[in-house]
């Protein structure tokens, strides 16, 4: 699976398209672009996106941004729904996206706990990314 | 299951206005405001059993390492070392009712950090 970066943030960050569903069950949804982001603990996806697909709750746990207060979260269960594959058994925590002020907020972000699970290929001066199905030969 | 009919004249004429405003059709808002409000009850069920879970005694946890656990209503109901086989049996036995499902042992609650400041303001769920 291979993206290219997206020109609409600066500089060019990778995305990817994915889908969620509730565990075991088939993506109903539309593709929606998930940011790449090594810098996030864990992935986190718009409350209302997992509510329409009636996402089960899973636990709750804390969030922390650089300059932002510690908040309590509701972390989610959903299958990661990929190209050409699925990862099954997913958290993601659900994020207030009322105001839809921007595109940003909207996004999906796929914090380390779905990109340690996966091998990854960011090549920034042609930029794309790619997910590899192994470790490429050195 | 029979349909839910809204009743009062005003709050009909409201849930109109607003949808109109908001691009939406009248059912798909209300929909929608139902889905939030059954969330808001979900995630405080789900609180109030994660601090059930962190109240418990340390050696009690303890003797979930490695597994995950399943409690509802305050009770662990159920314990798996795979937290998609969990999932699934508590989903055969409670439905859609909020059940937690939190790693065994004795941590304390994860704190996750992120580095875009406007998307880190979540949703208080307490």
């Amino acid at each position: 699976m291979r993206a290219e970066y997206s020109h609409a943030k600066i500089p060019p960050a990778p995305l990817l398209d994915i889908q969620l569903s509730p565990p075991g069950e088939s993506a109903s949804m539309n593709p929606s672009p998930a940011l790449i982001d090594t810098g996030s603990d864990f992935t986190l996806a718009p409350l209302s996106y997992l509510l329409r697909m009636d996402a089960p709750e899973a636990r709750s746990a804390f969030l922390r941004g650089l300059w932002s207060e510690q908040r309590a979260v509701t972390v989610y269960l959903v299958d990661l729904h990929l190209e050409n594959r699925i990862l099954p058994d997913v958290e993601v925590v659900g994020v207030e996206d009322e105001s839809n002020e921007t595109e940003e907020e909207s996004e999906i972000i796929l914090g380390r706990n779905v990109l340690n699970r996966l091998i990854l290929l960011l090549d920034g001066p042609s930029e794309y990314a790619e997910i590899l199905e192994r470790r490429p030969i050195r | 299951m029979s349909g839910i009919l809204l009743k009062e004249p005003a709050l009909v004429e409201a849930v109109y206005q607003v949808a109109a405003k908001e691009g939406l059709n009248g059912d798909d808002f209300v929909a929608e405001a139902v889905r939030h409000r059954l969330a808001v009850y979900r995630q405080k069920r789900i609180w109030a059993e994660t601090e059930k879970w962190y109240a418990l005694p340390v050696a009690t946890r303890q003797q979930y390492a490695g597994k995950f656990v399943a409690m509802y209503e305050g009770e662990i109901v159920d314990s798996d070392p795979t937290r998609a086989t969990l999932y699934f049996r508590v989903r055969e036995r409670f439905g859609r009712q909020p059940v937690l499902i939190v790693e065994g042992g004795n941590q304390p609650m994860p704190v996750y950090r992120i580095r875009s400041p406007r998307r880190a303001r979540g949703n208080d769920a307490r």
